[in-house]
């Protein structure tokens, strides 16, 4: 696994050098500034499997390196753990808004930092693995019509604000569990019928509709905090940073009028209709670690039995703003 | 001061140990001419800032490499300044939030815990 290492600290670039040779990562490249760093990234004759950074450094900081990496395409799902000394909340949510995968606060345990590598190099592999087997399928599968494997791939919206990967949003989650969960809320959004609207489509033509349908969901959940994470096929998983308020079935009344005003449609000019259905908000106070991911199972189980027995619509809200309409205040 | 034991590491581990104490030599000085910047000085937010920058070093790096008391002084500071806003250069804020004289005596004791330190 090739690895790019970015601190200011040059004793923190020794120590992590020796942490990760310890664990049998030697394919390493230490960068002490941002600058540096995308230097390395865009002279890389072989990409970078996995980013550790820093976020406090002069000038360009780790977060907006981590913003910046996201924007090359090369890297738009590649692991990037921030190792740093910043715990508080602020920068924990700057840090996965931008697009981290994972946050490991300074000072660090050095058994920890090799099981989360751990994971991140199997994950890498899987990657690698797949691309090994079918090296056309990514060139292809844009063309391709879609499949049930193409229909169950969890995707990565991380261009949309508050769209974050699955397995972020765990890890962010087990982040708050040690600064604060309160008022915290999640819930699932699904989209019924998905296989019988898309049957017929490309796989281009589906994670188009998606990413739409997925902005639709970003653009509804403004302006409150909020993250966001394609769970496979319809459906999502979001996450209230301060949803104590949040009602479900208003939520989905908006829902539905963000969707219709972006007028969906498919690539030969019909007209797409997807009719979202929002699951219970659960809330994610006083949860464990187990707890905490068996939470967001159980907000997509809510969304997928609701997708099953749609709820009565209510009737729109006579005046006032969305977030007013939304969270009840 | 509690340190974690040089004889249970790697090699490599150890050098980097050694690397970092001598590197806290070089720190407590610049500390020291810190301190006295913000005791005298006209203008105590670079002053912070710096200081916030080489407390955050240290408080990065300390527990791992052996130095848990050392890591905890050097974080307190870290935080403090980090909230404080001193780190923006606002001053003001910097003055109404942090109580100058409690940030000389928490640097006091973070300079006694570099020296120690290096005599570990």
């Amino acid at each position: 696994m090739k690895i790019l290492v970015v601190d200011d600290d040059p004793i923190i670039l020794e120590l992590l050098t020796e942490v990760l040779r310890i664990a049998g990562y030697n394919n390493l490249t230490m960068c002490e500034s941002a600058y540096e760093a995308l230097d390395a990234i865009a002279s890389a004759t072989v990409p970078f499997d996995c980013f550790l950074f820093d976020i406090q450094m002069p000038g360009m900081d780790g977060v907006e390196l981590t913003s910046a990496v996201r924007k090359m395409p090369s890297h738009t799902t590649s692991p990037i753990l921030m190792i740093t000394a910043m715990s508080d909340r602020h920068y924990i949510d700057n840090a996965f808004t931008a697009g981290a995968t994972d946050y490991i606060t300074k000072p660090f345990e050095i058994a920890e930092v090799h099981a989360r590598l751990k994971g991140v190099a199997e994950r890498v592999e899987q990657r690698r693995q797949l691309e090994d087997r079918n090296p056309v399928a990514v060139m292809r599968a844009a063309a391709a019509t879609l499949t049930q494997a193409d229909l169950e791939a969890r995707l990565a919206f991380v261009d949309l604000d508050g769209f974050i990967e699955y397995l972020a949003l765990e890890n962010y989650l087990l982040l708050m569990s040690r600064v604060s969960l309160i008022g915290m809320r999640t819930f699932g959004i699904a989209v019924p019928d998905l296989e019988r609207v898309f049957g017929a489509s490309s796989v281009f033509e589906y994670h188009a509709a998606l990413a739409d349908f997925a902005e639709a969901i970003s653009d509804a959940l403004k302006p409150g905090g909020f993250f966001v994470a394609h769970a496979g096929g319809g459906k999502f998983v979001c996450v209230l940073t301060d949803g104590a308020t949040f009602d479900a079935a208003n939520f989905e009344v908006h829902l539905h009028e963000t969707v219709a005003a972006m007028d969906f449609h498919f690539c030969d000019g019909r007209p797409m209709t997807l009719t979202p259905v929002v699951g219970e908000a659960v809330s994610l106070q006083m949860k464990s670690a187990r707890g905490l991911a068996g939470a967001l199972v159980l907000a997509l189980s809510s969304a997928e039995a609701a997708a099953k027995a749609p709820r009565a619509r209510k009737p729109e809200p006579a005046s006032g703003n969305a977030f007013k309409f939304l969270f009840g205040f | 001061m509690k340190t974690g034991a040089p004889s249970a590491m790697s090699p490599g581990m150890a050098r980097v140990r050694s690397r970092f104490v001598e590197e806290l030599r070089v720190r407590q000085d610049r500390l020291i001419s810190l301190r006295a910047e913000l005791a005298d000085g006209p203008s105590v937010a670079p002053a912070l800032d710096e200081i916030g920058r080489i407390s955050h070093k240290i408080a990065g790096t300390a527990a791992t490499l052996g130095f848990p008391e050392l890591g905890a002084d050097a974080s307190v500071i870290d935080d403090l300044i980090d909230r404080t806003g001193a780190a923006n250069g606002t001053e003001s804020a910097c003055w109404l939030l942090c109580d100058l004289r409690d940030m000389i005596t928490r640097l006091d004791a973070l300079i006694a815990a570099v020296g120690r330190a290096q005599l570990a």
